[in-house]
């Protein structure tokens, strides 16, 4: 804490208290949010449970099921940690935009960066250590293939 | 170095003119980036008091070449570096494809759920003759981030019939079992 403060007076030669509370702020909100964010391998349904202000469930057939991805940033790969992607086919909540605000970002993306959890059609895992994303990610191709949806055909 | 292999990168190769393809292509960005400075420094030069003009000239000249052989070198390695790790496995039940050697993303669609399968070719893979095969589910980063680019004719001719002729196996397959699960 003490070193980040000093990151800042360094880089602007002086404290600013606003700075000081929005970096207090973040380190309070991210923990509360992690804590608020559960997911689980159900027997029909991966269930997402999110959000400490906006709450939200989400069920999501394994059948329906698109793209699964593992991706790791430069961070994640210096802490050793990757983000298992879950994506289907809807339009995820996009139809009812909301405008963002200092609590809740609306579906979607938020300029590039991974939300955490359910957004848009896509429920991403962030921080899973890579060995865990590998297996998690097995498990999920697994019930989806046991899952498979009558109707979703490609058609090719 | 090592090149990552897979039974399916061992069938269908990837060229290493894709190298080449990327090096030049975003060595090319530099190039004309760099030669807008250098003519406002030319300018700046002979517009100038100095009466030598032509030295300075040749020495913006001379630093501009430096500059990008040095950039062209780096770009290589690391391109080299991206083609070697680059890896994709078509098992038995999904299409594996991971590429990024810093940040590595890996992208896994089950057959079932490919829409959408075809061949295209870029400028310079018309010059260079090689070929981008893509495919992607029904969302759009899976578009952005499932293709294998950079194979010559007979690997992209042979991955998409061994895509294709593996979705409609599965399809088939698939039909198969629940027009049995319905008769019964």
């Amino acid at each position: 804490m003490l070193f980040l403060i000093n990151i800042i007076i360094f880089i602007f030669g002086y404290i600013d208290i606003r700075l000081i509370i929005i970096m207090i702020a973040s380190l309070v909100w991210t923990p509360i949010v992690r804590s608020m964010f559960h997911y689980s391998i159900g027997e029909k349904f991966l269930d997402i449970k999110q959000g400490v202000i906006y709450k939200k469930t989400r069920h999501l057939p394994y059948g329906v099921i698109q793209t699964v991805f593992v991706k790791q940033n430069i961070l994640d790969r210096i802490l050793g940690i990757a983000s298992l992607s879950i994506e289907d086919a809807s339009n995820g909540g996009l139809g009812n935009k909301k405008k963002s605000s200092f609590f809740s970002t609306p579906a979607g993306y938020r300029n590039g960066a991974e939300a955490i959890g359910s957004s848009g059609n896509k429920i991403n895992i962030p921080g899973l250590k890579k060995q865990h994303a590998e297996e998690l990610k097995n498990i999920i191709l697994k019930k989806m293939e046991d899952n498979l949806a009558e109707d979703s055909q490609s058609g090719l | 170095m090592n090149i990552t292999q897979s039974p399916t990168r061992e069938k269908f190769p990837l060229s290493r003119r894709k190298i080449f393809k990327k090096t030049i292509s975003s060595v090319l960005v530099w190039f004309f980036l760099l030669a807008i400075y250098d003519a406002m420094l030319i300018f700046g030069a002979v517009t100038g008091n100095d009466d030598v003009w032509f030295p300075a000239v040749l020495k913006i000249v001379f630093i501009t070449i430096l500059v990008l052989a040095f950039i062209s070198f780096l770009t290589y390695l690391y391109q080299r570096w991206y083609f070697a790790v680059y890896f994709y496995d078509l098992t038995d039940k999904y299409i594996i494809i991971k590429k990024g050697p810093i940040t590595p993303h890996e992208i896994t669609i089950p057959y079932e759920r490919v829409q959408d399968v075809y061949v295209d070719q870029d400028l310079w893979d018309r010059i260079l003759g090689i070929y981008d095969v893509h495919l992607s589910s029904a969302t759009a980063t899976s578009g952005m981030e499932a293709h294998i680019d950079g194979v010559r004719k007979p690997a992209a001719d042979g991955l998409r019939e061994l895509l294709l002729s593996t979705i409609h196996e599965k399809l088939n397959k698939k039909q198969n079992v629940s027009n049995i699960q319905t008769n019964i």
